[in-house]
């Protein structure tokens, strides 16, 4: 396929790999209550999911059918989208959730061990 | 007691704000696991204060830095000159005549106009400003332009990823934002991985899309925390720390202050956000990190140097939390305000450390300097009010046989009434200073006699005399006669008389 895949492209896809073929105004109605981004957005979405081939829309209420699995998507996935130049950045400009990422599984268990044996 | 000026220069700025920045984070090394976290972003706010504002405030607390008064030697060549002109026309046409009120005044007057010529002497000749200063006020100029010009472009490259983000209203972010009493709109962004607070004005949440908003007490969590940056002004104390950078930026510890901080604001802000959040949630808002840590599959994606002992360091610190109970919380404000007290006075900018010098009174055998061992606000007419304040205690102290070190307190104590400040702020160096009839007395005494200006010791002429205080090379005439047979060394205590037992004559042969 060559393009990559967004994350908010994703957000869709991840509806209709759950859900099955749905009408694009259940999309809507289903990210507006899970994330809860407005019409416009999920239909922008929907419409650049439709050009990179990633779901077919048909009438009538135009049904959205995933023609991508999730395997695909993955392997699609690339993470240079994330701009490392602006991780960098978003602790000098941004109150950052968390700045650092990439901890490895050993790590992650450790702490993990470390939270659940604590009182 | 205090005295207040705006005028300290910038680099001296920077190094109390280096040196403060030191002070904090050693703070922080050893006191930082028991107190609350939200002190450490107050202390740096001070620091922050303390690296724009260019107040120069002394107190009895501030350091005793007398040599940076002294300034250009060549300047106070001529300063002292005039010095030494004024305290001979104040002394001898007025102190002498039996103090009369009156003539004080005048004489105030007319040291207050000398004052005046000085002040005028030294606009003169300003600080004299040379090629290489000017070299450095450039490369200043230029990195602090150089910086501002990188931050800005790196600010206008976030705002490009964070233009594509699409506002969102989600319910649970909005009941958590209407509990923490803060209005801001939230988005999600494709091109982030962490939740952020944006802006200082118009404050904004983003989350990465990518986050998972099934989980709701993540979710919870995360809008509580980005909640209380907002409403502790984080990002207003970044925006300021982003300018100290660029006004120091050639301080590696202003740089160094700027990374503390940002975790410092991190770790309050996870305290602030479990005070929030009912129950005791450390261990679920601690999972909610190691799952922002760690999103999804992607785990593993940017480079970040301390990003491991970051995790690990915030997770720790909010397994660690505990409510501060009130003692500790009024101990950490004492602390807080003693700290800013010290941190606020304790370095001053350079200051005219010379108060008056060369002063007598007849019958007392000290000549006395007063300095300043700190930037003392005075008041109109200083040297002639100190002028005659010590000549005062020198007067009456005449013929009292009073140790030098008696009277240097005196000194400090008859300024310090008359100022109004610590007697400490005056440093007093006095010398002894004995009429040539009084040094013959005293020499008769033991045996030396003078004739046709040369000495004698029981008969035999003398070839020096060594003749000092004793533990203090303040006061020493070493006067020698080629043709002289003997040596003679006389040690006096700090009233001027001689000590007797002391005294030694040597026979001096000559080959």
């Amino acid at each position: 396929m060559g393009a990559t895949l967004f994350d908010s492209e994703l957000k869709v896809m991840e509806v209709l790999w759950r859900e099955g073929t749905l009408p694009a105004k259940r999309v809507v109605e289903i990210l507006g209550e899970e994330i809860g981004w407005n019409k416009n957005t999920t239909y922008t979405v929907l419409k650049k999911c439709v050009e990179k081939g990633y779901l077919r829309r048909d009438e009538p209420d135009f049904q959205c059918t995933p023609l991508i699995t999730r395997e695909e998507a993955c392997q699609d996935m690339t993470n240079e989208l994330i701009d490392k130049m602006f991780s960098g950045s978003s602790e000098l400009f941004f109150s950052a959730f968390l700045k650092g990422k990439g901890l490895d599984e050993k790590q992650v268990g450790r702490l993990m061990k470390m939270i659940q044996e604590s009182k | 007691m205090l005295s207040i000026r705006f005028d300290m220069p910038l680099w001296l700025m920077g190094l109390y704000g280096g040196i403060m920045a030191v002070c904090v984070l050693l703070l922080r090394v050893l006191l930082g696991r028991h107190l609350p976290k939200r002190v450490f972003p107050v202390l740096w706010a001070v620091v922050l204060l303390r690296l724009f504002v260019p107040f120069s405030i002394s107190s009895p607390l501030s350091l005793h830095i007398p040599m940076l008064g002294e300034g250009d030697g060549r300047l106070s060549t001529l300063w002292s000159v005039e010095q030494e002109a004024v305290v001979q026309s104040t002394v001898t046409t007025t102190y002498l005549t039996d103090m009369d009120p009156l003539l004080l005044n005048s004489a105030s007057v007319e040291s207050g106009a000398i004052d005046q010529e000085i002040t005028e002497y030294r606009s003169l000749f300003p600080v004299s400003v040379n090629a290489g200063q000017l070299v450095l006020a450039a490369l200043w100029a230029t990195g602090a332009m150089g910086s501002a010009a990188w931050l800005l472009w790196r600010w206008k490259r976030c705002q490009g990823v964070l233009q594509d983000a699409a506002p969102i209203s989600n319910r649970t972010a909005e009941a958590v934002l209407q509990k923490c009493g803060v209005s801001a709109a939230v988005f999600t962004c494709d091109r982030i991985v962490s939740p952020m607070a944006a802006g200082a004005l118009r404050p904004e949440i983003f989350l990465p899309t990518r986050m998972d908003f099934h989980n709701r007490e993540l979710l919870e969590h995360i809008v509580a925390h980005e909640a209380m940056h907002i409403k502790y002004r984080d990002n207003w104390m970044k925006l300021l720390m982003l300018a100290a950078l660029c006004l120091h930026w050639y301080n590696p510890l202003i740089w160094l202050m700027a990374r503390e901080l940002s975790r410092d604001l991190e770790s309050a802000c996870d305290e602030a956000t479990l005070s929030f959040l009912e129950g005791d949630s450390r261990k679920s808002y601690a999972c909610s990190l190691m799952a922002m840590a760690v999103p999804g599959q992607r785990g593993s994606l940017l480079y970040s140097s301390f990003s491991k002992s970051e995790v690990e360091r915030r997770v720790k610190g909010v397994l660690a939390y505990r409510k501060a109970g009130k003692f500790l919380v009024s101990l950490t404000v004492v602390l807080a305000l003693g700290i800013t007290t010290v941190f606020a006075t304790g370095g001053t900018t350079f200051y005219d450390g010379w108060l008056c010098s060369g002063i007598e009174a007849e019958g007392c055998y000290m000549l006395v300097d007063v300095g300043l061992n700190r930037d003392v606000s005075l008041g109109e007419f200083a040297q002639g009010r100190a002028n005659a304040a010590v000549y005062r205690v020198l007067a009456e102290s005449a013929g009292k046989n009073k140790g030098r070190s008696q009277v240097d307190a005196e000194v400090a104590e008859a300024l310090s009434q008359e100022f109004g400040v610590e007697p400490g702020a005056f440093r007093v160096n006095s010398y002894l200073v004995i009429p040539h009839e009084v040094v013959l007395e005293q020499y008769a005494r033991l045996g030396i006699t003078m004739k046709d200006s040369r000495y004698y010791y029981e008969g035999t002429l003398v070839h020096a005399i060594y003749d000092r205080e004793k533990d203090s090379p303040t006061y020493t005439t070493a006067s020698s006669w080629k043709d002289g047979g003997v040596d003679l060394y006389i040690l006096r205590d700090e009233t001027g008389a001689i000590i007797e037992d002391e005294f030694k004559a040597f026979l001096w042969y000559r080959f």
